[in-house]
């Protein structure tokens, strides 16, 4: 028996823990099945990156333009990121010398330290890539 | 969550769920005057509905009028989804820095939304709720009144049905 | 895989002296290997999922992401991007050593190795699981990796799932390389040397401000003390979130990570890392809290220091 609809459930955290461990087991060993998860966590990863329109000011009060959903919030959270690759704002401890802070040098600094270190593994590697 | 405690006002949800129900309307349409069209009738059924709404799931409330008023508009116009650039991807593209990355991912947000807009509606309101509004399985279960089995195996066929519409288009 | 080998070195323990622990994770830690990984994360605000195409040899790591080429590895991070190469470069003194809080286990008899060829390693935490490898026998590669939150449920996932030992080239396609950038050692303000059970290793300069490095020899975070003026990296407009009963933090993850930014009445705070959420809470209540601008006190530093 293959996992079927249930991988989108494991991805999307919608299988209790029984479920989840078993699904973990059948995943470890069944390369169909970690091909369908892989071409759904792409397909969800897609849709989640997709830009956030901007509504007609009369549909939303101009205080509330940056209201993040607090359950997921995951529409924002990608436009403040894509918001971060385009400028990169920020100042030195110094206010007066004013160096911007990128999220992307601050994680790649993180990164090349920890890989110094022996428990440092490809996980590391990931919070660079995906930042 | 904490939507199930009170009755919001009008004002709450519009402020509150405004650009969440456009993006919805949005991806769903593929077309800004559409979403906008859209939304503006959902916080108008919600001010009609508000006063009989007895506090319970609000998110599943909440959800089930915007996709009716979804499915009715369908009805009404026979839409045929239109795959244009999004506007706001233009405007993406005048004030960036980088033009050949931004365009890049620009192609590739407009080739998404041309593929969400080939799927069969119910795939498609399935994989927006979940992935582009951050819906939970039970409260798009209550917004479409199905199971959460047919939720579940909706949002996977679609994710496969896009993942097949992408690898078409590439 | 150094982690893994570091794992396996460890569950050795009983039998070989720490010398020689160092020296079997240096070897093995240039396993040749390609492979293709799925990391899941789930944060509080769902799952994250990423699959990569991954290539080590030499002890570098090479990943292919969507803005560019990373390789990783023995301080070094080279970045291969559409604007050229940008080569960071770390030499940090001080020696690895794994918390003692940690209890490992190796192919404990209670759990069934999930993948057909490999060696099981649970490592716990007062008694309760903390992380799960699936070891390649032969080079020690996590085949799996499973990392638990403090209630026992699972935090993050991994799994390659294609996996080839051998005939690799990380450090392919960078033939035109730039002189590295080196970070100086500097000093931070406020951060203090040990946060929940985790200590500061070293610290450096870094852009705006300063690094302090955090590891309990399993899991590792950074600290990154900048002005209050910084919106460290527009994670300022991340979701507002209250942890450990503090709000003011603003977090975000990614399958490898979690961000975390918070301002306190002086600086800002940029925490990045792959620790578990409820070894997160604990750090986050040793480092100085969120709160907003005290002006006297700014003034009277201002005046006298
Ligand atoms: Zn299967």
């Amino acid at each position: 028996m293959h996992l079927g609809d249930s991988l989108s459930a494991f991805l999307d955290g919608e299988l209790d823990t029984g479920a989840r461990s078993d699904a973990e087991s059948h995943l470890a060993s069944c390369p169909l099945c970690r091909s369908e998860l892989e071409a759904v966590s792409e397909s969800s990863r897609m849709l989640k990156s997709l830009p956030v329109a901007e509504p007609p000011a009369h549909l939303v009060a101009p205080s509330n333009v940056r209201h993040l959903r607090p359950r997921r919030g995951r529409i924002l959270v990608g436009a403040a990121a894509a918001a971060a690759l385009i400028v990169g704002v920020g100042f030195g401890v110094n206010a007066d010398r004013a160096v911007p802070l990128q999220l992307d040098e601050v994680v790649e600094q993180h990164v090349a330290r920890a890989s110094v270190d022996p428990g440092f593994n490809v996980l590391q590697v990931q919070a660079v890539v995906d930042r | 969550m904490a939507s199930s405690e009170a009755v919001p006002t009008w004002e709450q949800v519009a402020s509150d769920y405004g650009r969440t129900i456009y993006n919805f309307a949005y991806r769903l349409t593929g077309n800004r005057d559409d979403a906008s069209d859209l939304a503006q009738e959902v916080l108008l059924r919600v001010r009609r509905g508000l006063a009989g709404y007895r506090p319970g799931s609000f998110e599943g409330w909440l959800w089930r009028i915007t996709r009716n008023a979804f499915l009715d508009d369908v009805r009404k116009k026979q839409r045929r989804p239109t795959a244009e650039l999004p506007d706001e991807d233009r405007s993406t593209i005048a004030t960036a820095p980088a033009p050949e990355e931004v365009l890049a991912e620009t192609r590739l947000s407009a080739e998404v939304q041309a593929a969400l807009l080939s799927l069969p509606i119910e795939f498609r309101e399935a994989v927006v709720m979940c992935d582009v509004v951050g819906l939970s399985y039970q409260e798009i279960a209550e917004a479409v009144e199905v199971p959460v089995g047919t939720v579940r195996s909706r949002i996977h066929r679609g994710r496969l049905l896009l993942r097949d519409a992408l690898e078409g288009r590439v | 895989m150094i982690l893994a080998v570091a794992l396996t070195a460890i569950s050795l323990l009983g039998t070989a002296p720490h010398a020689d622990l160092v020296d079997d994770m240096g070897q093995a830690g240039d396993a040749e290997f390609t492979a293709r990984q799925l990391v899941v994360c789930w944060g509080d605000d769902g799952a994250v999922a990423r699959v990569s195409d991954i290539e080590q040899s030499d002890g570098m790591t090479r990943v292919a992401g969507p803005d560019g080429t990373f390789v990783i590895g023995d301080g070094k991070m080279i970045e291969q991007y559409a604007g050229g190469i940008r080569y960071l470069e770390m030499s940090p003194t001080s020696a690895w050593r794994l918390w003692d809080g940690y209890q490992m286990t190796t192919d404990p008899p209670d759990v069934a190795s999930v993948l057909s060829s490999g060696r099981t390693v649970e490592v716990t935490e007062g008694g309760r699981i903390r992380a799960r490898f699936v070891l390649d026998e032969q080079t020690g590669t996590p085949l799996s990796t499973q990392v638990y939150d403090g209630d026992g449920s699972l935090y993050r996932y991994s799994v390659m799932m294609e996996f080839r030992p051998g005939d690799a080239d990380a450090m392919s396609d960078m033939d035109d390389m730039p002189d590295p950038e080196y970070r100086a050692a500097a000093s931070a303000i406020d951060v203090p040397s040990v946060a929940g059970h985790y200590w500061a290793a070293d610290s450096y300069a870094a852009p705006g401000g300063v690094q302090v490095f955090f590891t309990d020899g399993l899991f590792r975070f950074s600290v990154f003390e900048v002005s209050r003026k910084s919106d460290g990296g527009g994670l300022s407009d991340a979701p507002d979130v209250e942890i450990a009963g503090q709000s003011g933090y603003h977090r975000t993850y990614t399958p490898g990570a979690v961000s975390v930014f918070w301002r306190t009445a002086d600086r800002a705070y940029v925490l990045v890392g792959d620790l578990p959420p409820d070894h997160l809470e604990a750090v986050l209540q040793d480092l100085p809290e969120p709160g907003r601008p005290n002006i006297l006190k700014r003034a009277w530093r201002w005046a006298f220091g």
